[in-house]
């Protein structure tokens, strides 16, 4: 039998700091443009004077970087909703919040407002609205007596979602074909950035939600086993339950806001990595966010390449790429685990 | 002491109320049977007793402070709770399971220390889990599952144990096994333990202080000798007993409907 320890706990995460590394030092140089890293490096501190410099660090490392975030973010968010709502099927936008962001992106698109915030455009702005409400009304519908119920937070973000739909389509419906166009693009999700700008203004949503996760990592391992358990090992279920919700649902709220529902990477990510070193949220939550940053960069890397120069939305390969994984993943579990009970 | 006391407790899930104004004192390492038909209030009652569940009225009080008044983590070092069945969702190994329990004593650190192996091995070889210690709880059979769940309470080193139907799942040799391994720590130990049962012989057996519900009172209270009356019996089960005595004299046991006058 092992106990976790310091020294365990940084043998179990090196594979996966190996893998993050290797792939955000890999990733920025490969492109359409071939760049020269002796030439670009030199450039650094005015990049936009030599073409090499302003395609690594103008073009590619802002990408990369929200990529990380991104992928950091939902992988992160995936496990702690899966131990949330105990059900290893759930992933960030089970509970509506994809669908809450995209009612307010279609929104803002079909309005075609033109206010900003702090830098923020509309179409962030409301997307980022849109889930925030999504999340405050499944949480006031799923509470009772101060504790979240597993499966009413199902049915209300399940029913949430659906209602959302509904909405979106009559928007769409309503709208010309500029706009649906534009709004469909949105829908599958993009990392397609230049400059620093929205990078530097997610971080501090997605570190909140990250910081928030990790500290209640032991939390969520009781939690999992269910709330009368959790209280009777001293856990503040209430609390942790809350802090939890909220600090998965913003970080996946303001990654939807900038990104677009990314799908997927929720949901294998956690997934994949449970399998590799076991289901204890204190190695699985930090090991899940390095494994989603390193993926989803890869996952944009290949799609601004592999048809270059035209772009696939990443969200479209994301669920290309882990539909067919996944399902494999399910048979495979199908012949060893009870799934349900 | 670590004395468990209930104060006119009551407790309604709607409004008719499931546990009904209860007095009843557990005594530092007492080992106690609680008995009654289904719907008696006996789970309630536990998790009252466990602070699981806020009475209505009335108070739970552990060692001298109200169970509200206790901070959570503190309470949890001293009381365990062991519920009737653990559903699990993702690959935990056993050994993990059982540390897990261990959480009252780690504090903000992620890490278990010496203490918190020594904790578990022990919790796992009293319940005979050693060998099952790397499998993954997912593939457990009810029995197995039944006892990593003891184990995980025994890991936690509480002063009071309390059990909700421990050996439901279990055959005829774990029961026995459960029983046995409860009562030699509550004598070697002085760990007092309140169980939930349905089964009354079981009870007798190991239990020197039986407590009988029914419909959220309490109807007896004493020595397997004081419950097993099968007027008692009778009119709280509704059904016919034979009462009889082990050869040792002192422990008596039940069967259930074999009156000449029930053919």
């Amino acid at each position: 039998m092992n106990a976790l320890t310091p020294g365990r706990f940084a043998l179990t995460l090196a594979p996966f700091v190996l893998f993050f590394v290797g792939v955000a030092l890999f990733c920025p140089l490969i492109g359409s443009v071939d760049i020269d890293l002796t030439q670009a490096l030199a450039h650094r501190h005015d990049p936009s004077a030599s073409l090499d410099a302003s395609v690594l660090f103008l073009t590619r490392l802002p990408r990369i970087l929200l990529a990380a975030l991104a992928g950091a973010a939902l992988a992160l968010a995936g496990a702690a909703f899966q131990a949330l709502l105990r059900n290893p099927l759930a992933e960030p936008f089970t509970l509506g919040v994809s669908s809450g962001g995209a009612l307010g992106a279609v929104l803002a698109i079909k309005l075609g407002l033109d206010v900003s915030l702090f830098g923020f455009s509309p179409l962030i702005l409301f997307s980022f609205a849109g889930a925030a409400g999504t999340v405050g009304v499944v949480y006031l519908l799923a509470r009772t007596r101060g504790v979240l119920s597993t499966s009413l937070l199902l049915l209300a973000g399940v029913t949430i979602s659906f209602f959302f739909s509904a909405l979106i389509l009559l928007v769409f419906y309503l709208s010309d074909f500029t706009q649906t166009h534009r709004m469909l693009r949105w829908m599958m999700g993009g990392l397609d950035v230049i400059g620093y700008g929205e990078v530097a203004r997610l971080t501090p949503f997605v570190l909140a939600g990250v910081v928030l996760l990790l500290a209640h990592a032991g939390a969520l391992n009781q939690l999992s086993l269910g709330v009368e358990m959790a209280a009777a090992r001293g856990v503040n279920v209430r609390r942790a339950q809350r802090l939890c919700y909220f600090a998965a649902s913003l970080a996946t709220g303001s990654v939807v806001a900038l990104a677009g529902p990314i799908g997927f990477v929720g949901l294998i990510v956690p997934h994949t990595v449970r399998l590799l070193i076991g289901a204890d949220h204190r190695v699985l939550l930090p090991a899940s966010l390095l494994t989603g940053a390193g993926f989803l960069i890869l996952c944009d890397t290949a799609a601004r390449t592999v048809i270059a120069p035209v772009e696939i939305p990443v969200g479209i390969l994301t669920a290309a790429l882990g539909g067919p994984f996944f399902i494999g993943l399910l048979l495979r579990a199908k012949k060893r685990v009870r799934f349900w009970d | 002491m670590s004395r468990l006391l209930a104060e006119n407790v009551t407790f309604a899930y709607r409004d008719a109320p499931v546990v009904d104004a209860v007095n009843l004192a557990i005594e530092p390492g007492q080992m106690v049977a609680l008995v009654g038909p289904n719907g008696a209030g006996k789970s309630t009652l536990l998790k009252l007793l466990a602070g699981l569940l806020e009475p209505a009225g009335g108070v739970v009080v552990f060692a001298g402070r109200e169970l509200a008044a206790w901070p959570p983590v503190e309470l949890a070092r001293r009381l365990a709770f062991m519920p009737q069945e653990v559903h699990f969702h993702f690959p935990f190994t056993v050994a993990q399971y059982v540390l897990m329990a261990r959480h009252p004593y780690r504090g903000w650190s992620p890490f278990e220390d010496q203490n918190d192996l020594a904790a578990a091995r022990a919790a796992l070889t009293a319940t005979g889990m050693d060998a099952l210690a790397e499998r993954s709880v997912l593939e457990l059979s009810g029995g197995e599952r039944q006892r990593a769940t003891l184990a995980a309470a025994l890991a936690q080193e509480p002063a009071v144990l309390l059990l909700d139907e421990p050996t439901a799942a279990l055959d005829l040799r774990f029961q026995v096994e459960i029983y046995e391994t409860l009562r030699r720590l509550n004598r070697e130990r002085d760990l007092t333990v309140v169980a939930v049962t349905h089964d009354l012989n079981l009870a007798a057996r190991f239990c020197p202080r039986l407590v009988l519900l029914a419909k959220g009172r309490i109807v007896a209270d004493g020595g397997a000798a004081d419950i097993f009356r099968a007027d008692l019996i009778a009119g709280h089960y509704g059904v016919d007993v034979e009462v009889g005595m082990r050869a040792d004299g002192v422990t008596p046991f039940l069967l259930p409907g074999v009156r000449e006058d029930r053919r």
